[in-house]
């Protein structure tokens, strides 16, 4: 009898008769340390299919028309393409070097990509598979990528000069800098485009920007009896679709804070794995699955109750989650 | 379409302009031409004739990367950063050469590569001066007690911080009896003070202290044969004193009791190692690599972080203007990532740069202190060095601590 059957979370989601809503997905998560991305069935946990890719895939994003999966392999300086339904690799995106995130404008015709080690983003022509632009001097270790949600900019995280480098990326130029807490990481705008929300790990907070001024806000700070400052170390953040609730995983403190956005108060701290990082939501929202990057497995939230109902291994140091369903 | 391209080649002109236009915010940079710490310390014997192993070893790298770095920053506070460096002879030039680099650029921030003493001198010449000097590699503890200044800031640790860690590494791995190895030079001398100090602190029991010489003499032999310098002793550990590190290159495996060896040999405290694969480290080691060509050590760390923090004391405190960043930099609102983990701020009491030490062997980093469970009521980096209540410096106007 498999372990897992016996002990820990598993036991726990039985002895509790906790039932996750049926979904009828698919989670898809990539494995940073053994260049793998395994799909798992959203019901039943379990892994259906595992991908080889090219080394250390990081990032990955749906194709606007839903029919593909994009997965940037850093090592390999590309973004590899996963058809869905036969769930192999179909085609290779040159990206420049070391391709850690990246995201796709909503009209699916072009995406941007971080370059960690070159302080550069490179926009791609998603059709043809070619470099349009290469911007450079966006700030040095280039992490974060969003377009906003018009699809007119694209804002970059730069981890090791605390700022969002604010950028045009059909002229290719950059249109501002914007000071933020120390080492930003990722970030999300809200639905309706006013605000992006943008976690500084070494900070310690999510800083909140008006995307119209670009001024920052609000920071809000995490504070959890028997957790030190020093692990609250925010990378992720999602938000459900109405723009209500986000969550932002804290890395090194083991939890996922749950924040309502007017208020921008923390509403629970709930407990996940060791360097908590990847974060994504069902359609629904009713589930969050989130990356534990130390403890090689996910964590599976169950959003109504506040708590984790199941850990699922997937590989080694999981790094993104995307949910098809 | 042509009008378009037009407008774009404008555009970027345009901005290209701008960057050349931003007046000149100029780092000072001194070392000295002649400095043993680079040219004999640490040289391994068979480099010393060797054409393609000798490096040079100088924290200049690191502060070249630094201004490099903080190239964004310079479009924020509306500057251009750069950096103007002077090699002087001898240590008496340092003052002459800092006025020169004042004068000709107006730089006010200072980056010194020079031994403790020759720091010392330079300090004392330009107390009350409008200048911040930033010690990027002297390990002295004077300089951060009785002979510190003001207007003197630390990004290198101190002596007391590199054995505190070592004797926090070895209390955690309950090796708790040390037999400690003591080599001829001053320096070495005072770094057996320190760990003396670190053994008290955390609760290490040296067993035996003992003197070696480089030496093949065999009527001194009770003090260059290490059968004889390690044998009737109980030890679990070999904390080994030697700045020149020729001798403490043989002392790993050598002892005659198994014992784990640290101080100048072994598991070596150091501010950086370029081993280090968390905190975002591997991204600043290879931007390193990329632009010099060799291995990241712990000067160069502190030079380029030393670039940082001023960087980061311009931006955020919106102000150029000395009285403005120094304030900034010692404030309690002053954070700095140095990708070795914890945020990095200066102890407002001696301008020392808090931070984390790796413990490192030759190509690992088996641990970066303060270790687990060693905690302080401030600031657990304050467990590294002197605290504000055993600190002997008086020329910072400090300000309350919370408690």
């Amino acid at each position: 009898m498999p372990r897992w059957f016996l002990t820990g979370p598993a036991a726990l989601t039985l002895a509790l008769g906790v039932a996750l809503p049926a979904h009828c997905g698919e989670i898809y998560v990539s494995n940073e340390g053994n260049d793998t991305v395994v799909v798992l069935d959203s019901d039943s946990l379990e892994i259906q299919h595992v991908i080889e890719t090219g080394g250390r895939p990081r990032d990955m994003r749906f194709s606007p028309d839903g029919s593909e999966l994009l997965i940037a392999a850093s090592e390999a300086d590309r973004i590899e393409v996963l058809d869905l339904e036969t769930k192999t690799i179909t085609g290779y995106i040159d990206t420049g070097d070391d391709p850690e995130l990246f995201d796709i404008d909503p009209s699916g015709e072009i995406l941007v990509v971080s370059n960690e080690d070159d302080a550069e983003a490179t926009v791609i022509d998603v059709a043809s598979g070619t470099i349009r632009t290469v911007i450079e001097d966006v700030g040095i270790e280039p992490e974060g990528v969003r377009f906003t949600p018009d699809g007119k900019r694209v804002f970059v995280t730069a981890e090791a000069t605390n700022t969002i480098a604010v950028i045009d990326p059909w002229e290719g130029v950059i249109l501002a800098d914007i000071l933020v807490g120390n080492r930003p990481r990722r970030g999300t705008f809200t639905p309706d485009g006013s605000e992006y929300w943008v976690t500084n790990e070494l900070g310690g907070t999510v800083s909140v920007i008006d995307t119209e001024t670009l001024q920052v806000t609000h920071t809000i700070s995490f504070e959890k009896k028997g957790l030190r400052e020093a692990e609250i170390t925010p990378v992720d953040l999602v938000m459900t679709k109405d723009g209500t609730t986000a969550f932002v995983t804290l890395g090194r403190a083991w939890h996922v804070a749950r924040v309502d956005v007017a208020t921008r108060t923390v509403e629970a701290y709930i407990l996940a794995g060791s360097r908590v990082w990847g974060a994504a939501l069902t359609a629904d929202d009713s589930i969050l699955v989130v990356t534990n990057g130390a403890s090689d497995d996910i964590s599976v939230i169950d959003t109504e109750a506040n708590r984790a109902v199941r850990s699922v291994a997937v590989g080694r140091t999981p790094h993104t989650v995307r949910i098809r369903d | 379409m042509r009008g378009a391209a037009c407008l774009l080649a404008a555009l970027l002109l345009g901005s290209a302009a701008a960057a050349e236009d931003r007046p000149v915010f100029a780092f000072g940079y001194l070392d000295l031409a002649e400095d043993i710490r680079y040219s004999r310390w640490g040289v391994h014997p068979v480099d010393i004739r060797s054409e393609t192993n000798r490096i040079d070893r100088r924290p200049l790298a690191g502060a070249e990367m630094g201004v490099s770095d903080i190239r964004s920053f310079g479009r924020r506070a509306g500057v251009q950063f750069t950096l103007r460096a002077e090699r002087v002879a001898e240590a008496n030039e340092l003052p002459a050469a800092l006025d020169a680099i004042q004068a000709e650029t107006g730089a006010f921030v200072f980056l010194v590569d020079a031994p403790a003493a020759a720091l010392r001198e330079l300090a004392a010449a330009t107390t009350g001066r409008d200048v911040i000097l930033i010690n990027v590699s002297a390990v002295g503890d004077s300089l951060r007690g009785e002979a510190c200044e003001a207007h003197l800031l630390h990004t290198a640790p101190s002596r007391q911080m590199l054995t505190d860690a070592a004797a926090q590494y070895l209390i955690a791995r309950d090796w708790n009896e040390v037999l400690v190895l003591q080599g001829p030079l001053e320096e070495d001398a005072r770094t057996v003070e320190a760990f003396r100090h670190s053994a008290g602190t955390y609760g290490l029991k040296i067993d035996e202290e003992r003197t070696f010489v480089l030496s093949n003499d065999p009527r001194m032999r009770d003090r260059n044969d290490l059968d004889l310098l390690t044998g009737r002793a109980d030890y679990e550990a070999v904390f080994v004193a030697d700045v020149d590190r020729e001798f403490a290159r043989s002392v790993p495996y050598s002892t005659q009791d198994p014992a784990a060896v640290t101080g100048a040999a072994g598991l070596r405290p150091t501010p950086w190692h370029w081993s280090y694969l968390r905190h975002g480290a591997p991204q600043v080691h290879g931007r390193f690599e990329r632009q010099t060509g060799r291995r990241m050590e712990g000067g160069d760390w502190a030079a380029w972080v030393a670039i940082r923090a001023i960087g980061e004391a311009i931006v955020r405190s919106g102000s150029t203007a000395r009285g403005d960043v120094h304030a900034y930099l010692l404030g309690p609102e002053f954070r700095l990532d140095g990708s070795k983990g914890p945020a990095l701020s200066f102890r407002p009491w001696n301008g020392q740069l808090r931070q984390p030490i790796m413990l490192a062997t030759e190509d690992w980093v088996t641990a970066v202190a303060p270790l687990a469970g060693f905690v302080h009521q401030v600031n657990d980096l304050d467990t590294l060095g002197r605290d504000e209540r055993t600190s002997d410096c008086s020329k910072f106007a400090t300000p309350e601590q919370p408690t």
